[in-house]
């Protein structure tokens, strides 16, 4: 993975993206049981890198395909065609058993923090998990790593000892955020993880996110059909439609002036104070 | 933000101190806490709160359609002079529908999968006709009801079925059979809440086109305060059960009375306004079973005082057409934009 490109003109290393996507595309095949079947498309041909450290969104309306590219990005779909460089190793068509060696570096949390956790599991079995088998801690050393990722979400340590039902949402998407950082990944996918919250328990949620990015020097892929959370949050801002990326752009940028049609329609539909209703919209729906 | 529809009135629809308890036992939870709230004609009001406070309860109440496991036990729902929780079953069936609509969070649920949309609007038109109408003369109005609504090419979509509509478009279809009998007041409960953000903002548009053409009313439920901002005259916002704050659209959300309107305002992530950090609630909504004494909020509020834990505070006026249900309403400061 070593090019000329790696060293920069000055003859220092330049910052590499963690994540460099190159013509990614993913083909379903849909239908089939009862009607014809036939092929979708649902990313197509997308590229970008991310930077150490950045908070990249990923919007789109839904079906747009945004969540299949988070998704693909983890590998937990395999692409159909594309590279998708992780700190530098095309994980696009590695095997499992390499891909398991780097899969700690990358986690994934979801918009329903209620499915994602075990019923049946404590949260200190939660986190025990994934801290015995990969970072091989064991003992006093493992408690004091629970401790740790439980206080790092604002939990407090009486807590470990309940079961997911015990929590409120919000409690339970702290869980879920510090099962996703007990592997000490560098880079975290956030499938719409406020949407299921309510705004007062949303906001502490997002300043969370904000805190631990800062601490723990993390970049995010941050996915939501909402933009004005995604706009507290990131800052660079992706407009996917029907699985292709139509721009790219600052979150300043797209406050101010997206460079598409498409983007500024979403930007002017966010329904928000001091925004009135667009009045160029169209009533009429075909 | 039409401020002429909520002149002073006699109301359309009236909650007073409504409580419900989920059962009959004394010692049920109480889910609605004494709401009271009214309703102008034409006037369209938003009804806010998180999860649980007893949005969608309140509004159920007025088409009596709450779970069987919920119990009324005090209070009245007057419309139209009269209350509406003392109506027999005959004359409830008349108001609903025929005088009280409802739309829902998920249209394509709340449709017939099996009979063609034209199906169901004849079916509900014929419904609430005062005479016999024609088979040509039901079509007619079906078509004309799809129209307002903005279904492009009407005629051709009676012929669909709900599954053959985008979410948006069934959204309307539920509006079109709202609409069928000439309601006085639409509850509309998330209507838009599942929806694409251009989508939303279209249907938006046309409940308000709707509402003023005809004069009708609108129970706006949401827990976007966003969506309300942009459709609603006045704001009922409600926290455990209770109607903490009501007042025009504008004042809620610059110049709140109640802590927790203010929090929740200043809680929200807005484009037109990135800030370093959000306004935090500490905690969230305690559970119905077990309320904290006093002021419910006092353990989340930043503005309590010592007695808010053990006197409840009432819903009173605190300025013109304004009331909150707080006791230090007026030292609240507003919200300055500016670090907000």
């Amino acid at each position: 993975m070593t090019s000329s490109e790696d060293i920069g003109p000055d003859g220092t290393q330049p910052i590499r993206p963690v994540l460099e996507v190159r013509g990614v595309t993913k083909v379903f095949r849909a239908g089939g049981s009862f009607g014809k079947a036939h092929l979708v498309t649902a990313v197509k041909d997308v590229s970008f890198d991310i930077m150490p450290g950045e908070a990249f969104g990923l919007i789109g309306e839904s079906g747009s395909g945004k969540s299949t590219l988070g998704r693909l990005l983890l590998r937990l779909e395999q692409p159909t065609d594309g590279q998708i460089m992780f700190e530098g190793t095309d994980i696009a068509q590695l095997p499992q058993v390499q891909l398991r060696k780097l899969r700690a570096g990358m986690q994934m949390v979801f918009q329903d923090p209620f499915n994602a956790l075990n019923p049946s599991m404590t949260v200190r079995r939660a986190l025990a998990e994934p801290l015995r088998i990969q970072r091989k801690l064991s003992g006093k050393a493992l408690q004091t790593e629970i401790d740790r990722l439980i206080s790092l979400v604002g939990l407090s340590p009486s807590t470990q000892d309940r079961l997911p039902k015990e929590f409120s949402g919000g409690q339970r998407q702290r869980i879920c955020l510090a099962r996703a950082l007990a592997l000490e990944p560098r880079l975290i996918v956030l499938d719409e993880p406020t949407s299921a919250l309510d705004v007062s328990v949303q906001a502490q949620i997002i300043n969370l996110l904000v805190d631990l990015k800062q601490e723990l020097n993390l970049t995010y892929i941050f996915i939501s059909h909402d933009l004005s959370v995604i706009g507290q949050v990131c800052d660079r801002i992706a407009v996917m439609k029907r699985g292709e990326l139509v721009e790219v752009t600052s979150r300043d940028q797209f406050i101010a002036e997206p460079a598409t049609d498409y983007a500024r329609s979403l930007r002017d539909a966010v329904p928000e104070i001091g925004r009135p209703l667009p009045s160029s919209l169209a009533e009429e729906a075909a | 933000m039409n401020m002429d529809a909520t002149v002073e009135t006699i109301p359309l629809v009236s909650v007073k101190e409504l409580r419900a308890s989920l059962g009959r036992d004394p010692e049920a939870p109480e889910i609605l806490r004494g709401v009271s709230l009214d309703i102008g004609p034409g006037e369209i009001l938003g009804l806010v709160g998180e999860s649980g406070s007893g949005k969608t309860m309140t509004a159920l109440s007025m088409l009596r359609l709450l779970p069987s496991a919920v119990e009324v036990t005090s209070g009245a729902v007057r419309f139209d002079g009269r209350d509406i929780l003392d109506l027999k079953p005959g004359e409830m069936q008349k108001v609903r529908g025929g005088r009280i609509a409802m739309i829902f969070q998920d249209p394509i649920r709340h449709l017939n999968p099996v009979f063609t949309v034209g199906e169901q609007l004849e079916a509900v038109i014929r419904a609430h006709a005062p005479t016999r109408l024609g088979d040509a003369e039901v079509r007619r109005q079906a078509i004309d009801l799809l129209d307002q609504v903005k279904i492009v090419n009407p005629e051709a979509r009676l012929g669909s079925y709900p599954h053959q509509f985008s979410g948006g478009m069934a959204q309307r279809v539920m509006i079109a059979l709202a609409l069928a009998g000439s309601p006085d007041l639409l509850l509309a409960d998330e209507p838009t809440s599942a929806l694409d953000v251009t989508v939303q903002a279209e249907i938006l548009l046309l409940l308000r086109r709707i509402a003023r053409e005809r004069g009708m009313a609108i129970l706006f439920i949401s827990h976007n305060l966003g969506a309300v901002w942009q459709l609603c005259d006045r704001v009922c916002v409600m926290y455990a059960g209770q109607v903490v704050e009501d007042a025009p659209t504008d004042i809620i959300v610059r110049r709140p009375q109640h802590p927790y309107t203010r929090a929740l305002v200043m809680a929200l992530p807005r484009l037109g306004q990135v800030r370093t950090r959000l306004a935090n609630i500490p905690g969230s909504m305690p559970p119905l079973s077990d309320l904290p004494g006093g002021c419910t909020f006092h353990p989340r509020c930043a503005f309590s005082h010592a007695d808010c834990a053990t006197t409840e505070p009432a819903l009173r006026p605190v300025n013109s057409r304004h009331m909150a249900r707080c006791r230090y309403a007026e030292t609240i400061p507003p919200i300055d934009e500016a670090t907000a």
